[in-house]
């Protein structure tokens, strides 16, 4: 494995209270018009079209509550911010400022490029998924985390019928500062994507990487 | 795990046998997962589902999607016993640190996660507005929320909610998580009705979760020994865990299509396993053992001999105590699994 030494300078990592527990339905109000169809590959990664890449566009999904989406310049990921948000460039990394709920919450994204796994399939590199902890721990100690759980999360995708549900390498950590931040890894063919999240608690970073952040083809593909 | 294993020959007999009440052996080595023997949730596929009448999907592109149903085992028990009653062992076990409001915030993020997929599908996800104000909606007969079910012949109480803003409906065929007669077809003509009068697909998803695996060997009459085990972890409860479709060109009659879940689904851990109480004759059995293993008997006879057991019991009480953030998030990881599947059912039926 390469070493990494990415920097999250940009994501100034907050914690805050408990999630708020209101319940509104989702299906409040008039029956909508269809929308398109999500288009995913055979591993259930979503076809990001290269008009929509790099950009940060309105989420039809979640249009009345100001929800914007952005797509990764090279199609690796897609991620949502239900209730609007601004993204910024902090070198390499791409950070992305929301609330979640009624909790601001702070991510970053990262392309790792690496060719270490681009001779094995997708489904390849899922079924040895658990193996990979040990050698990204190093990564998570370079960043001057330290790491108290290891959970691996399931990303999915809608629409799939065979395709297992993605799942993705994940570290539960805290800093000297007593910042916490949930750190995650997902390898594909084309390379790494790394991704952190910092809000509440474990928990609700989790759900947020989850609901909020989808894997595009980009990365499940050799380039 | 074993919660108790007991030998009916040893304690009626004595002699070379060794009396041994393994009680809670596996919490002592170390906990066992509820995965061992189950279907991991990254691996459940539609190979683990039965489909019914999937078909009717195709029939149009509206859906509409009145209730969903999350429910909870909230008591689970197991007792054996062999040798006509002589030995006897038995446990129960609670979920702990749930209550009806958590589980109908985690039932609205888990219907949310459905609406989501369902429009993700290109399908027209009918609004609350036509939804409700349909008259099949209004002929509804509710289930009062959370609704409690203790399954006849079955060891089994299970809570179920919807969330707060949705109507909790059953119907008769989805006994036995129901409220009322399998001949009670109120709700399902007015699913029908409601079905016929939008043009749509009715769709009502359901899923539930169990705190704990139960082995037990049962009640023999001859057999030597009686043993119950528990294995803490949640899992997806089989048959209770299923998505109905219903479809009717007429108000009077329609098709139900079902997907259900054939095969116990572990998700992971979400607290700990307790036990509460233990009660039970170990010592006096014991004592008994060590007597006869002796040879007081022989060199003693004056002696005032221990009363021989006539009955070996052990009966035992677990509490699984609940972690909530990682309770909320372990349906959620079975939610959005499940969902993903059934959204696979309905794309694999594309309306034309």
């Amino acid at each position: 494995m390469p070493i990494l030494r990415p920097s999250l300078a940009a994501a100034t990592l907050v914690a805050f209270a408990a999630p708020a527990a209101a319940q509104t339905n989702p299906l409040e109000g008039e029956t909508r018009a269809p929308q398109a169809a999500v288009a995913a590959d055979q591993w259930g990664a979503l076809i990001i079209p290269v008009e929509a890449r790099g950009k940060l566009l309105t989420d039809a999904d979640n249009a009345d509550t100001g929800g914007v989406a952005f797509a990764d310049e090279e199609g690796w990921y897609r991620f949502t911010m239900p209730n609007g948000g601004t993204i910024d460039m902090a070198g390499p990394m791409r950070s992305f400022i929301f609330e979640a709920g009624t909790l601001e919450t702070r991510c970053a994204a990262q392309r790792l490029p690496d060719t270490n796994f681009a001779g094995f399939t997708m489904d390849a590199i899922q079924a040895e998924i658990e193996t990979l902890y040990q050698p990204f721990d190093t990564l998570i100690d370079a960043l001057g985390f330290i790491i108290d759980t290891r959970a691996t999360m399931i990303l999915d995708t809608p629409g799939q019928r065979t395709a297992r549900p993605l799942r993705m390498l994940g570290w539960d950590t805290h800093n000297a500062e007593g910042v916490r931040a949930t750190w995650a890894i997902m390898p594909g063919p084309a390379g790494m994507l790394l991704f952190a999240c910092s809000g509440a608690d474990p928990g609700h970073h989790r759900e947020v990487m989850q609901r909020y952040l989808r894997i595009g083809s980009g990365l499940t593909t050799k380039p | 795990m074993s919660g108790t294993d007991w030998d009916r020959r040893s304690v009626l007999r004595g002699g070379a046998g060794i009396m041994s009440a393994v009680a809670a052996g596996g919490l002592a080595a170390g906990p066992l997962q509820a995965a061992n023997g189950m279907v991991p949730l990254a691996g459940m596929s539609m190979k683990n589902y039965h489909q019914v009448m999937a078909k009717i999907l195709a029939r149009t592109t509206r859906i509409a999607v009145p209730s969903y149903r999350f429910g909870l085992v909230m008591r689970n028990g197991m007792g054996a016993s062999s040798g006509q009653g002589s030995t006897k062992v038995d446990l129960t076990a609670d979920l702990v640190g749930v209550d009806p409001a958590m589980m109908r915030q985690i039932a609205h993020l888990a219907f949310s996660d459905f609406i989501e997929r369902l429009r993700a599908t290109g399908r027209t996800v009918l609004g609350w507005n036509e939804i409700s104000s349909s008259e099949g909606f209004r002929k509804l007969d509710p289930t009062p929320d959370p609704f409690l079910k203790k399954p006849f012949a079955d060891s089994r109480t299970v809570a179920v909610v919807s969330p707060e803003y949705l109507p909790l409906l059953t119907i008769g065929p989805e006994a036995p998580l129901s409220d009322r007669s399998p001949f009670n077809l109120g709700n399902a003509r007015a699913l029908n009705a409601m079905s016929a009068a939008l043009k749509c697909v009715v769709v009502i998803p359901s899923l539930v979760m169990d705190f704990a695996a139960l082995t037990g060997s049962g009640h023999s009459t001859y057999g030597g020994g009686a043993n119950v085990g528990i294995q803490p972890g949640l899992f997806l409860v089989p048959l209770f865990t299923h998505c109905n479709f219903f479809h009717a060109k007429i108000a009077l009659a329609g098709e139900m299509a079902r997907v259900i879940l054939e095969d116990r689904v572990a998700v992971g851990q979400a607290g700990q396993l307790v036990q509460t109480s233990n009660f039970n004759n170990n010592a006096e059995i014991e004592e008994w053992n060590a007597y006869v293993r002796s040879n007081a008997w022989w060199t003693e006879p004056n002696m005032a001999a221990p009363s021989r057991p006539t009955l070996g019991y052990n009966y035992s009480t677990y509490q699984y105590r609940v972690d909530p953030a990682l309770l909320r998030t372990a349906v959620m990881d079975a939610a959005r699994a499940t969902h993903g599947l059934y959204m696979g059912v309905i794309n694999a039926n594309p309306a034309t």
